[in-house]
């Protein structure tokens, strides 16, 4: 098994333009150090479940439209598992579709937030959930097999 | 005690008796006829008004009550020819002993109706069939000819109901599926264009951050202006996105306490209109209720207070007020008004179009799209809305809603929210 840098934030999103402003977004509030980010639905569910350990993320966001898998899949994926149904998950879209509102809580997402098109508003947004779900929010204690050994 | 005189009298009064009661028993024969032909007559009219009957059904039925009219059933055969198609009794068959009618439908001939008698009657009469039996059958063949034509108009109208039916069916499948595209496109819409322009809202304003003071004054301008426009077209497709769903959106009616709702409104516009602070409301505390869809009509008063609110922050002392008459036809007319800049009426016919601005962006900042949507609410709810103004001086929006009272109002507003 091989022991893995620690990751707080899996950012699925396929467009790449996105990808580099939540980045930068993330950078302002220094956050952008462990993050991994996922092109499609298929190297999301990769990087969680590719080992029999899932990394201890301290939130997932996850875009809906995402090639090969999409969102809402991946969040079935994630709130079905045992392993995984405690990370938290945030869907960040642009959709505002009372059904894809509808489907995520009923998937049990954790929170739905939709992209802002102005960039002093997005940049705010992340900022406010990235310092909410990596340093305010709590999860249960983690289990890492690698570092016990390590001690 | 007769007296009489002779054996012939006697005699004479004995056949007269005799002949009386052969009289009356063919009186009473007569009658019974008479009882069966009126008989017959009944049951076709009955046949012909049983519900659902077809023709072909109507004309076996008749051709096997005919003979129950006649004198002797048992040996009477009908058959009845309807432009070539031919319908008899089991038992027909063609005899010398024959009567035929024609059936005639708007002065043309259309078919006969034959009645035989199958063999000799028992009896001596005039010819084979007496007269009034001749009579049943032309009484029957006229009415023939009128339950066709009756039959076949109808028949002709329930095929052009079918073919209206079928129009309209297809009509509203073709509109259904020009919705259903009207929905995804503005999906499209929200999704698919706000990605890019995401991008160059955040990448202009970060190229402008980070290299700004490596542009000249040019370059740092037109970097202004590429920003700039990214976030106005942001602010236009929002706006667009929410005037579209505005139409396809139900109407969910129910009553609303018009005073509450304002004041959730002014509460709510505190935070977004600057210089509210600046605004004195003069609200009426006792606005009539009425019926309408509740986020519909918040965003009515939120976009006809916010605009009273930023036209009038350059007064000094801006007043907005709020209130209602009623008009000549008992209806409830809302108002808001306040004295700020006002608008020329020459330019009247812009002022709730879709993106039409009477002002300028840099005076007063503002897509043009608040009062189409207003407009639209307010239509959709039966109702209407007006403005007066005078430039410098102020502005006055009227508005109405259903004008049929409450009771009807709820009624008509479900009915509208599918047109």
């Amino acid at each position: 098994m091989m022991c893995m840098q620690r990751t707080d934030i899996l950012l699925a999103e396929d467009s790449p333009y996105d990808s580099e402003l939540t980045l930068m977004a993330l950078k302002k509030c220094n956050l952008d150090n462990n993050v991994h980010t996922a092109a499609d639905g298929e190297e999301a569910l990769d990087f969680i479940f590719s080992n029999p350990q899932p990394p201890h993320l301290k939130v997932i966001l996850l875009d809906l439209k995402l090639p090969k898998i999409n969102g809402l899949e991946v969040l079935r994926k994630l709130k079905a598992d045992d392993r995984t149904k405690a990370i938290p998950v945030v869907v960040l879209t642009s959709s505002q579709h009372e059904s894809d509102l509808a489907e995520s809580y009923e998937l049990g997402v954790n929170s739905y937030v939709v992209k802002p098109v102005q960039f002093d508003e997005f940049v705010r947004t992340i900022s406010d959930l990235g310092l909410y779900w990596v340093n305010m929010n709590k999860l249960p204690a983690e289990k890492i097999p690698c570092l016990m050994k390590k001690n | 005690m007769e007296e009489y005189h002779s054996t012939f009298e006697i005699g004479r009064d004995i056949m007269k008796k005799v002949m009386n009661e052969k009289t009356m028993k063919k009186q009473r024969r007569d009658l019974e006829e008479r009882m069966k032909e009126l008989q017959c007559l009944y049951s076709i009219t009955h046949v012909v008004e049983t519900p659902g009957i077809t023709l072909m059904e109507i004309f076996r039925k008749i051709v096997n009550i005919i003979p129950q009219g006649l004198q002797y059933p048992e040996i009477t055969g009908v058959r009845l020819v309807v432009e070539g198609e031919e319908v008899k009794t089991e038992n027909f068959r063609e005899t010398f002993w024959k009567h035929s009618d024609k059936i005639v439908l708007d002065g043309e001939e259309i078919g006969t109706l034959d009645v035989c008698y199958l063999e000799e009657k028992p009896e001596e009469n005039e010819g084979a069939f007496l007269k009034e039996e001749r009579e049943l059958m032309a009484e029957i063949t006229e009415r023939l000819g009128r339950i066709i034509e009756r039959k076949r108009a109808k028949e002709a109208l329930q095929k052009m109901n079918l073919t209206l039916e079928k129009r309209v069916e297809e009509r509203t499948r073709q509109l259904e599926d020009m919705i259903d595209e009207l929905k995804s496109f503005s999906y499209s819409v929200s999704h698919d264009l706000r990605s890019p322009l995401r991008a160059v809202n955040g990448f202009a304003q970060i190229l402008y951050e980070a290299y700004a003071d490596k542009f000249d004054e040019d370059g740092r301008h037109y970097l202004e202006v590429v920003r700039d426009e990214a976030v106005r077209m942001g602010q236009l497709i929002d706006d667009l996105l929410v005037f579209s769903k505005l139409s396809r959106q139900d109407i969910q009616a129910g009553e609303i306490s018009v005073n509450e709702l304002m004041a959730e409104v002014i509460k709510n516009l505190q935070f977004s209109e600057d210089g509210i602070e600046k605004i004195r409301f003069e609200m009426n505390p006792n606005l009539p209720p009425c019926i309408g869809d509740l986020s519909m009509l918040r965003q009515v008063w939120t976009n006809l207070l916010s605009n009273a609110v930023k036209y009038s922050g350059c007064k000094q002392t801006p007043v907005v007020e709020a209130g209602f008459h009623t008009d000549d036809k008992n209806r409830v007319v809302y108002f808001v008004r306040d004295n700020g800049a006002g608008f020329n009426m020459r330019y009247y016919d812009k002022l709730f179009g879709v993106f039409q601005r009477l002002h300028s962006p840099d005076d007063f900042p503002g897509t043009g799209i608040g009062l189409a949507i207003v407009r639209r609410i307010v239509k959709r709810h039966g109702g209407r809305i007006w403005a007066e103004s005078e430039v410098g001086k102020g502005t006055t929006f009227y508005f109405h809603l259903s004008s049929q009272p409450p009771e009807e109002a709820e009624k008509q507003i479900t009915l509208s929210a599918h047109s």
